[in-house]
């Protein structure tokens, strides 16, 4: 069995990921304050909390608008590993396949995870579910912020949803999208851990340093060829 | 030889009733009250949170504005148990107040004054007698003959147009018209001025209550309008100075203007003293606390019943005697129509058995033994009126010093017997001595709210009871109100937070009900009958009858 | 605006002000305030008081359906101009239940009568939802469905305008489960000339100032996606708030009548729903600027927009219920259940896998 490192994450894929990371954490802390603001009554020192904090929600919805729009150029013209194509997994035969490996793998029923060397099918799903939420806040977020201004552009975009759905239910599906952020981090978090505890292929690491390594006979992959 | 008549729709009210009467030799022998709309409100409330109740209900109506508001909290704050800080009742005293004078007011001029008064005969009144005229009944600084002549030149360039808007088609000459042409100009003018005054002294409620229609500072368990006189954005005294100024206002009108003009018309129409007086049982539960905590029994407004034949004895009331039957009406109850049910265990489940729409041809009352969208809420299985009759003749049976002494004045000013309060005068009579009553009421409520500011009280809430934590896992209440067309009650019943049933047996559900099983009639069928009818085609004197009730159909079946 | 004794048109207004009794500088008053409600330049003034004074009065026919009146009345409060001005002076309102001086058969021929004689040409004011479910039964006038009454005015007018939320979009009547299908007039006839002035009630200038618009320029006033006005709710009420310093500083009301409470702070965590609501009253005020919801010390509830019934309550809260639990399910508990959820699921897992691991590894022989 031959040992090998491949480099699967080019730069703008990891630099996307760890962008959005912290755009996200910044969302929720701000987001969380937006709600219910638990701050307690500031004095004349301090007078501006929820001013500022929405300008923090506001820049760090920004780069997660920014950061979207290039890992969706990356979907494009990437590496096979980060093809928009490969996150469907379940389109194919063999990604059915391995995506049903996938689950037996949670399910305890094998004790190894199928060969892959990007993500593996139940985490293409899950991410491309990820992927489609965190455009929801972007949209839900700033149609909620154009409404300051009916005349501007950003209400141009987004404001159309408002003559569908209700403001109210607009805001409050903003705000349960970010319990399902949450849910996903622990999930995910969780996956890697054991993925490097049982697989040691490098998965928790790979996303800084873009390299994931293990046996070259396990890797049949799935998805579109590389170019 | 007997008719049956249709009168649809009722205007002048607020709602949707027909009334179908049987006429016979010029005189109405029977008589049905039918609302031909529901709304399905009581459903709707279920599961929704208790302290929302009163925003839905207050939409019940919006002539009545603010009633429904008053007894919903009431009914949480008797489930819950929560203790309504002074400052929030006497807030509430003179949002209720103001409401009665002002929907007493257009009611009578607005809603009523047409039956009487004759538009087209105000059009040949002498301006300068008329004007002496308004002088011997009171010192209303308008009434001069050029005042008169403006009015009566408005009018007649209005009326020079052809084209009469909503005074076109009426009944003017009909013989029913009493009154000489300078007292209907005299009419007239009130019924411009009133408009002009509605619109001024209601804003006792924007100031209090943020808006009318629909005030929207109430809270089950206080006011949500802070007071403080130390502060910019809260009751103080600057904002006190203002609603007392248009209380003083509402009061000047009642006593000038509208007491006298009732006053000096009432003689040409006594033979309506005689007429409508209906089923003669009188209900009232008490209103207007002054004090913290305070009994019922001890409101401004005590609770009682009298029945008509047993005048002046008033005997005192409980809530356990209130049913409501549906045997004609639309709904069904799950077990049998039959049976009246307590509001707690209330059911509103509709079952229209009624003619398909379009049957503009055909009598409703014909059909079926369904024939309303009203229920039929009855005490001690018998029919009650309630309303401002209701109160001013508890009241004055019990006592009741200032209402004994208007009603007084007023019965020996018409040299009328007492008795003659049972009748179609009588109920418009009473009506007017109330809001007479309650204007000056609403002032002595606004210094006791300033007195307690002064003492630097500025509570408005029962905060320890707000949130639904607080409260006991199932719970029922009820909340009463004297509302302008009589004693309202709501009824809820709380299971986990949420309201588990929701019912509003509402005044002019008392007074429009249809017969209930024992083929009792409700009161307006029953004032109805003995009512005279000069032109079958010109029903003036059923809308006489009709109005003197004030009918809400929003209300009655909401 | 200078008097020019010259001009035809204005002499014609004079002498038409003059038979009608008003004086010409409350009128011109009026006529200023109008244009400044309307956002329109002075110059206006002029087009709107030749407009309002021509003495063919367009005919009204005001319909009352599944309502509480509560817009009437709140038409009754008006001042500029007054609900007698528009009664008398501007308006031919033909039919209105509620200050109709004949009833029965008689009215029911002013609407016939109002409706041919004005076809095409008459405004249709409707206030109340219309119910649709089994056949109409829950809503009849003089014997007809208000389904059929609607349709007919409302099909041959020149123009339709809804006041109040219930002929808007439904009202409180079509809040779940809508017992009586009640919809609001647009829904029912969705191609007719119309505009909204939801509000529960309509707050009056909205309405005068429609009706001017009208009268002066032939046309109703440009309208957003859900057919209501620009000038009366082209802006949310939280972006007009008089407290929204007070939002912006983070300086909220946390218990009623505490002393935030006293001192004009935001009612956000009262739930307030200004930030989600399209209205004006931050400016016009209620009752001639006396007063105001959140003025007056209590949230916004969103009265006027579509489906506030079911989206803005609980009224003390700050977002709706999950749908189909119970009030007091929020999206905070339904969600950190799940958040809990994941939790408890990772750690059961992690257990278990590690258990896997050791028997897998035994197995192998490490
Ligand atoms: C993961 C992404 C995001 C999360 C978790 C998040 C979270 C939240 C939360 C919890 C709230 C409070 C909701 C409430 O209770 O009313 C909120 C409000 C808001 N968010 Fe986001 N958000 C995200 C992305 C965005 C983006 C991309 C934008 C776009 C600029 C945005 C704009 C807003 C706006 C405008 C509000 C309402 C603030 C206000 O009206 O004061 N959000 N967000
Ligand atoms: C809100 C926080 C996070 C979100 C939304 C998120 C989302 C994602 C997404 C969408 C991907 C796929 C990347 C792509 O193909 O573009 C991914 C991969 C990855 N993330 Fe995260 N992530 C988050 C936090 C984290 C954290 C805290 C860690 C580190 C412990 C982490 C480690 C990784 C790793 C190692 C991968 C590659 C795993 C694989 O091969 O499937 N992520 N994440
Ligand atoms: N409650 C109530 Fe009512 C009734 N009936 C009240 O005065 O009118 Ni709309
Ligand atoms: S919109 Fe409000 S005020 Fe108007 S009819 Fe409906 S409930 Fe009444
Ligand atoms: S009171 Fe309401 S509308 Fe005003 S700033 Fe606060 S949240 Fe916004
Ligand atoms: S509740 Fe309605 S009245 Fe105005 S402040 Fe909100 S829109
Ligand atoms: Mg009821």
């Amino acid at each position: 069995m031959r040992r090998i490192v491949v480099k699967v994450w080019e730069f703008p894929v990891r630099l996307v990921h760890w962008t959005n990371f912290l755009a996200i954490l910044v969302l929720c802390a701000t987001g969380a304050y937006i709600h219910w603001p638990f701050l307690s009554t500031p004095t004349t020192a301090f007078p501006y909390v929820m001013g500022w904090m929405r300008l923090a929600h506001f820049v760090a919805g920004w780069a997660l608008l920014a950061g979207l729009l290039v890992r969706l150029y990356w979907g494009l013209v990437g590496n096979r590993y980060a093809r928009i194509g490969t996150f469907f997994p379940y389109l194919t035969r063999q990604g059915r396949k391995s995506f049903l490996g996938v689950l037996r793998y949670y399910a305890l029923l094998s004790p190894r995870l199928p060969p892959h060397l990007g993500h593996n099918a139940l985490a293409l799903t899950v991410y491309s579910g990820i992927f489609a939420v965190m455009a929801f806040q972007v949209v839900s977020g700033f149609a909620l912020l154009g409404q300051a201004d009916p005349s501007g552009t950003t209400y141009l975009l987004t404001g159309w949803i408002f003559s569908f759905v209700s403001n109210g239910w607009v805001r409050f599906a903003h705000y349960a999208a970010t319990f399902v952020m949450g849910a996903f981090l622990i999930a995910h978090v969780y996956a890697m851990w054991v993925s490097d505890l049982a697989e040691r292929d490098g998965t928790s690491g790979s996303l800084f340093s873009g390299y994931k390594y293990g046996e070259l006979e396990e890797f049949e992959d799935f998805g579109p060829r590389p170019r | 030889m007997a008719k049956k008549i249709v009168v649809d729709p009722i205007t002048r009210i607020e709602g949707h009733l027909r009334i179908e009467a049987q006429v016979e030799d010029g005189v109405i022998t029977d008589a049905w009250s039918i609302g031909t709309m529901w709304r399905g409100i009581e459903k709707i409330l279920v599961g929704r949170d208790p302290r929302d109740a009163w925003y839905w209900t207050q939409r019940f109506c919006g002539v009545c504005t603010t009633v429904h508001a008053m007894a919903s909290i009431r009914a949480v704050e008797d489930a819950v148990g929560m203790t309504v800080p002074l400052n929030a009742e006497l807030i509430r005293n003179l949002i209720m107040g103001i409401q009665n004078v002002q929907d007493h007011v257009i009611h009578f001029y607005h809603l009523h004054a047409l039956d009487w008064v004759d538009i087209v005969s105000a059009l040949s009144a002498d301006p300068g007698a008329t004007a002496r005229l308004a002088q011997s009944v009171s010192d209303w600084p308008k009434s001069s003959k050029t005042y008169f002549k403006a009015v009566q030149d408005r009018v007649k360039a209005f009326v020079g147009t052809k084209r009469l808007g909503p005074f076109a088609n009426a009944y003017w000459g009909h013989p029913a018209y009493k009154l000489p042409p300078e007292a209907n100009l005299m009419g007239v003018a009130h019924y411009l001025e009133a408009l002009d005054w509605q619109r001024e002294v209601i804003k006792v409620h924007a100031i209090l209550g943020s808006k009318n229609p629909h005030p929207q500072t109430f809270l089950a368990g206080g006011i949500s309008l802070p007071v403080d006189p130390d502060a910019q954005n809260a009751l103080n005294a600057d904002k006190i100075a203002q609603v007392r100024e248009l209380l003083v206002q509402a009061n000047a009108f009642v006593e000038k203007v509208y007491i006298p003009y009732l006053l000096a018309v009432a003689p040409f129409y006594l033979d309506w003293a005689g007429i409508g007086g209906g089923v003669q049982n009188y209900l009232t539960f008490g209103d207007f606390p002054t004090a913290e905590g305070q009994r019922r029994e001890d409101y401004w407004l005590k609770p009682g019943q009298v029945r008509s034949g047993a005048f002046p004895d008033a005997k005192p009331v409980r809530a356990e005697a209130i049913a409501e039957y549906v045997t004609h009406s639309w709904y069904r109850y799950a077990g049998g129509d039959d049976q009246g049910l307590a509001p707690w265990q209330g059911e509103t489940e509709p079952d229209y058995t009624g003619p398909k729409p379009p049957y503009p041809d055909k009598f409703v009352s014909d059909e079926d033994a369904k024939y309303s969208w009203v229920k039929a809420p009855r005490y001690e299985d018998t029919p009650f009126e309630v309303g401002p009759l209701a109160r001013m003749v508890v009241g004055y049976a019990q006592g009741h010093p200032e209402i004994k002494a208007v009603v007084d004045l007023v019965l020996q000013k018409l040299g009328a017997p007492a008795s003659a309060l049972f009748s179609t005068l009588g109920r418009t009579a009473a009506r007017g001595i109330e809001a007479l009553l309650l204007s000056r009421q609403n002032l002595e409520w606004v210094d006791l709210l300033a007195e307690n500011l002064g003492r630097g009280d500025t509570r408005i809430q029962d905060n320890a009871r707000w949130d639904p934590s607080a409260w006991p896992a199932e719970a029922e209440g009820v909340g009463f109100h004297e509302a302008p067309r009589g004693m309202l009650s709501h009824w809820i019943r709380i299971k986990n937070g949420e309201i588990a049933n929701y019912q509003a047996v509402v005044p002019s559900t008392w007074n429009a009900s249809p017969r209930d099983p024992k083929g009792q009639r409700g009161p307006y069928e029953q004032a109805l009958i003995g009512t005279p009818i000069a032109d079958p085609d010109q029903p003036l004197e059923i809308l006489r009858t009709i109005h003197s009730f004030d009918p809400c159909l929003a209300c009655a079946v909401h | 605006m200078a008097h020019d004794p010259h001009n035809p048109r204005e002499t014609a207004l004079e002498q038409y002000l003059e038979s009608r009794g008003v004086d010409r500088r409350s009128f011109l008053k009026f006529c200023t305030a109008v244009t400044a409600t309307l956002a329109l330049p002075a110059s206006f003034a002029r087009k709107v008081a030749a407009a309002v004074a021509a003495d063919d009065r367009p005919s009204v026919i005001w319909l009352h359906l599944q309502e509480c009146t509560g817009d009437t009345e709140s038409f009754l409060r008006a001042s500029r101009p007054t609900a007698a001005e528009v009664i008398l002076d501007y308006l031919s309102v033909d039919y209105h239940e509620t200050i109709m001086a004949a009833a029965g058969h008689q009215v029911e021929e002013v609407r016939r009568h109002t409706m041919e004689q004005y076809k095409g040409k008459y405004i249709a004011v409707v206030e109340g939802g219309i119910p649709t479910k089994d056949g109409g039964v829950y809503g009849c006038i003089g014997g007809h469905s208000m389904v059929d009454v609607v349709t007919e005015v409302c099909g041959n007018a020149a123009a339709t305008i809804c006041v109040g939320t219930c002929s808007a979009y439904g009202g409180i009547q079509a809040a779940a489960p809508n017992p009586t299908g009640a919809v609001g007039v647009g829904e029912l006839l969705p191609s007719i000339p119309l505009v909204n002035l939801p509000g529960c009630p309509l707050n009056a200038p909205n309405l005068t100032a429609t009706i001017v618009h009208f009268l002066t320029f032939g046309t109703l006033p440009r309208t957003d996606s859900l057919k209501r006005p620009l000038f009366a709710y082209g802006k949310r009420i939280h972006d007009n708030c008089e407290r929204r310093a007070h939002f912006d500083a983070g300086q909220f009301v946390e218990r009623w009548g505490d002393p935030g409470h006293r001192q004009g702070w935001c009612l956000y965590k009262m739930g307030c729903k200004g930030p989600a609501t399209s209205h004006n009253c931050p400016q016009v005020r209620w009752n001639d600027g006396l007063g105001w919801p959140v003025g007056q010390g209590h949230g916004c509830v969103g009265c006027s927009e579509p489906g506030f019934w079911d989206t803005m309550g609980p009224l003390y809260e700050r977002l709706p219920n999950v749908p189909g639990f119970g009030v007091e399910t929020t999206a905070t508990k339904v969600g950190l259940g799940i958040m809990a959820a994941t939790a408890a699921g990772v750690a059961v897992h992690g257990v278990a896998k590690s258990i896997q691991l050791r028997a897998v590894e035994k197995k192998e022989g490490n």
